[in-house]
């Protein structure tokens, strides 16, 4: 586990040598869309922002001077099953990003779309040293968390000090320097299967590129979708992704829950392209031109042309109405949002202050969807648009942006994972020769 | 049947991204467009300067190229305009200029042309400027002549330091000037102690043929009508006062036949009767003679 948070300080450091420089990258390979943006950030501006704790005035301390976007290959459910076709993907949406922004970038924060995310909590509590709370006393009390049980093929990818509490006095801010004789800390860790990880990360390193942070796709989409009062007050976030559903909880500007459903926008389009015997692309194009989710008296009267599979000539056309349409996506819809409701009731959502719940990405698109999901979900239900950043094109500013957005809001936001804070160890310096000593093993 | 290809990947290739990416490198692109560029041209003439010959042809025709470039006639000082001086000084600086006419004026050297023509006994100072766009500017200002310098049949005019300033056919071309003689006869010393004899001279001046250096060191007045005037080497000037009230006394030694009045020593002139003289002052003193013997 050492070596693993050393490697997620290592990208740590890399951000922050970016951001110094004033260019990063971030890089979004979703089931359906590759996107990439280039960061332009003001360092002194960002340093100031971040000193004050103001949020948006970080935002502005960083503009998207170039934007590449093109359809995925070689990613499946949000994973990635082909690492020459992603490959090519992140190289077509990095090349047309870095043509517009006439720059070389080598950082990139990635966003893992979907690697069945799963969160845990923990609580750690320490007796304070001295009088007051320091750095190292918050250490301490992170390394008295418990750490998820390590499951094979399982890596933990974020991993969040929450909540502070001293003396049983409830105080999410930063402790440091307050008076009091226990400190304990909740720590929020997320952790998702390694084979999709490794093989972004490969994906990444062959584009000849350095990770500067991963990202869950649900807190990506979080941190975009949903405005700064719904982190606070707490809100659920449902990302629908084309191959997988990413659900995240945010309370006191933290997040406190991430999962993963794996069913996207692909499956309404399979269902609509089974349904109706229809080419896959042509379901595509339908689904999107003139899917809904809720179908009214006028949807009977419209008809919409959709081609048989293996239609040749004009004779074979045929034309369907809005409404069968709207009734392959309906129920295909319900089942999602089902899977979703079952998810937060998982997560204990119905006992969160803030009940809000706010549909983003792709899916969030579709006509009347959040109709199907207030149903379902029983909550008000909200489209969110991502944060507008500056310098973002138009046309990569639709919900469909937000987990790419979120990763350009994670680079300006301030830094609070466990790796931010000094490591404790009795033996640091036994620690680095018996690394020295393995090092030399491995490699003579 | 007509061969059916896939249609090409829009994807860039591997290789392709890479060259692009690097392009767009900024220091690359410092390098590619300043360094490289630097160093290429840095190596190129290290090694034509390597090669001796490479290296003597290069410089060959450098030098040609240059000097076909300063040899053009644009470059050219075609015109001399001379201020400041005498028609006959004017030909004979003219002369000493001659060879500049033609030269190129991107290599004209001004210091050389002024110390050629200061060389010129007439020019005390010369200013020597190249004015746009071929001419050459020379301004002068000529000696003053203020003697004439006699060695044996040469005439040579001297100004008041007693610098040459050129030689005289004969003295009809300077009737006004004053002649002085003798080796040593133009130090600046001596000229000078001459002048202020020439103009001291008062009564004495039109009578006054010209001054002999004597030993390099005193003057002798030469008279018209015969009478050496045989100058002290200190204070020659009141000697000359007390020739002038001398001349003044009912006497006037200067008129009787004396071949010199010698004043070299202070409070002891002699005079130097000539034959007649002699002779009739050796008559008298034998009358007297006579008569006291008597």
């Amino acid at each position: 586990m050492n070596a693993y948070i050393s490697d997620m300080r290592a990208m740590r450091l890399r951000l922050k040598a970016a951001l110094k420089r004033g260019l990063v990258a971030v890089l979004d390979v979703g089931t359906a869309k590759t996107v990439c943006f280039i960061l332009k950030v003001d360092p002194a501006a960002l340093d100031q922002a971040m000193g004050q704790g103001a949020q948006h005035a970080a935002f502005g301390a960083m503009r998207v001077v170039g934007a590449g976007v093109t359809q995925s290959r070689g990613v499946r459910l949000g994973e990635i099953n082909d690492l020459e076709e992603a490959q090519k993907a992140i190289r077509t949406a990095l090349e047309r990003a870095e043509k517009m922004a006439g720059a070389r970038v080598d950082q990139v924060i990635a966003c893992l779309s979907a690697a069945r995310p799963q969160s845990f909590s923990s609580f750690g509590e320490v007796e304070i040293e001295g009088d007051t709370v320091s750095n190292h006393d918050i250490s301490r009390a992170l390394s008295a968390c418990a750490w998820p049980a390590q499951q094979a093929g399982r890596e933990v990818i974020h991993s969040m000090p929450v909540n502070f509490t001293l003396d049983s006095a409830t105080m999410a801010a930063d402790p440091r320097g307050m008076v009091a004789k226990y400190l304990s800390v909740d720590l929020m860790t997320v952790s998702v299967v390694t084979a999709p990880l490794q093989n972004l990360a490969t994906c990444v390193r062959r584009c000849d590129l350095e990770l500067a942070g991963v990202v869950v796709a649900p807190y990506a989409a979080a941190l975009s979708g949903m405005i700064e009062d719904e982190h606070k007050l707490g809100a659920a976030c449902i990302d629908l992704g084309a191959g997988a559903t990413n659900i995240s909880i945010f309370l006191r500007n933290h997040l406190i829950y991430a999962d993963s459903v794996r069913v996207g926008g692909d499956h309404l389009t399979s269902d609509i392209a089974t349904a109706l015997s229809m080419p896959i692309q042509s379901a595509e194009r339908i689904k999107t031109l003139h899917g809904g989710a809720v179908a009214t008296g006028l949807d009977d009267r419209e008809l919409i042309e959709a081609p048989y599979i293996g239609a040749g000539g004009a004779s074979d056309r045929r034309r369907i109405s809005r409404s069968a349409l709207i009734g392959v996506i309906r129920p295909r819809l319900e089942e999602m949002f089902e899977d979703i409701r079952n998810s937060l009731d998982q997560a204990g959502f119905d006992n969160l202050p803030g009940r809000r719940i706010v549909l983003t990405g792709g899916g969030a698109q579709l006509t009347g969807v959040e109709e199907v999901a207030q149903r379902v979900l029983g909550r008000t239900v909200r489209i969110g648009r991502p944060l507008r950043i500056a310098g973002l094109p138009e046309t990569a500013s639709g919900p469909d942006f937000s987990s790419a957005v979120g990763l350009a809001l994670y680079a300006a936001r301030p830094q609070d994972e466990l790796w931010d804070f000094e490591q404790v160890g009795g033996f640091k310096s036994r620690a680095r020769v018996a690394n020295a000593l393995r090092w030399f093993r491995d490699n003579w | 049947m007509r061969e059916v290809r896939p249609p090409r990947d829009y994807a860039p290739t591997r290789t392709g991204f890479r060259i692009r990416r690097l392009l767009r490198d900024q220091a690359f692109q410092k390098f590619a467009t300043v360094w490289a560029p630097l160093l290429l041209v840095l190596a190129g003439i290290g090694w034509v300067a390597s090669q001796s010959e490479l290296r003597n042809a290069t410089m060959a025709k450098f030098d040609e190229m240059k000097n076909e470039a300063l040899e053009r006639p644009e470059f050219a000082v075609t015109r001399l305009s001379i201020e400041g001086a005498a028609p006959d000084v004017e030909a004979a600086l003219r002369r000493q200029l001659e060879y500049t006419l033609g030269a190129s004026s991107l290599t004209f050297d001004a210091t050389r042309a002024r110390r050629r023509v200061e060389a010129l006994g007439w020019v005390r100072s010369a200013q020597a400027r190249l004015e746009a766009p071929r001419t050459l500017n020379i301004s002068v200002t000529l000696c003053q002549p203020a003697l004439i310098w006699r060695r044996g049949e040469a005439l040579t005019l001297l100004d008041a330091t007693g610098a040459a300033i050129a030689r005289l056919e004969s003295r009809a071309e300077h009737p006004g000037l004053p002649l002085i003689a003798g080796v040593g006869a133009n130090t600046p010393k001596a000229v000078n102690e001459a002048i202020r004899i020439f103009k001291d001279a008062g009564a004495l001046g039109p009578r006054l043929r010209g001054l002999v250096r004597i030993g390099e060191r005193r003057w002798n007045a030469v008279l018209n009508d015969g009478p050496v005037v045989m100058l002290p080497a200190k204070d020659a000037l009141d000697a000359l006062a007390y020739v002038k009230v001398l001349e003044q006394t009912p006497e006037k030694p200067l008129t009787k036949d004396v071949t010199a009045i010698d004043l070299r020593i202070r409070g002891r002139p002699t005079l130097r009767l000539g034959p007649d003289a002699l002779q009739s002052l050796h008559d008298g003193r034998n009358a007297t003679a006579d008569g006291e013997d008597a």
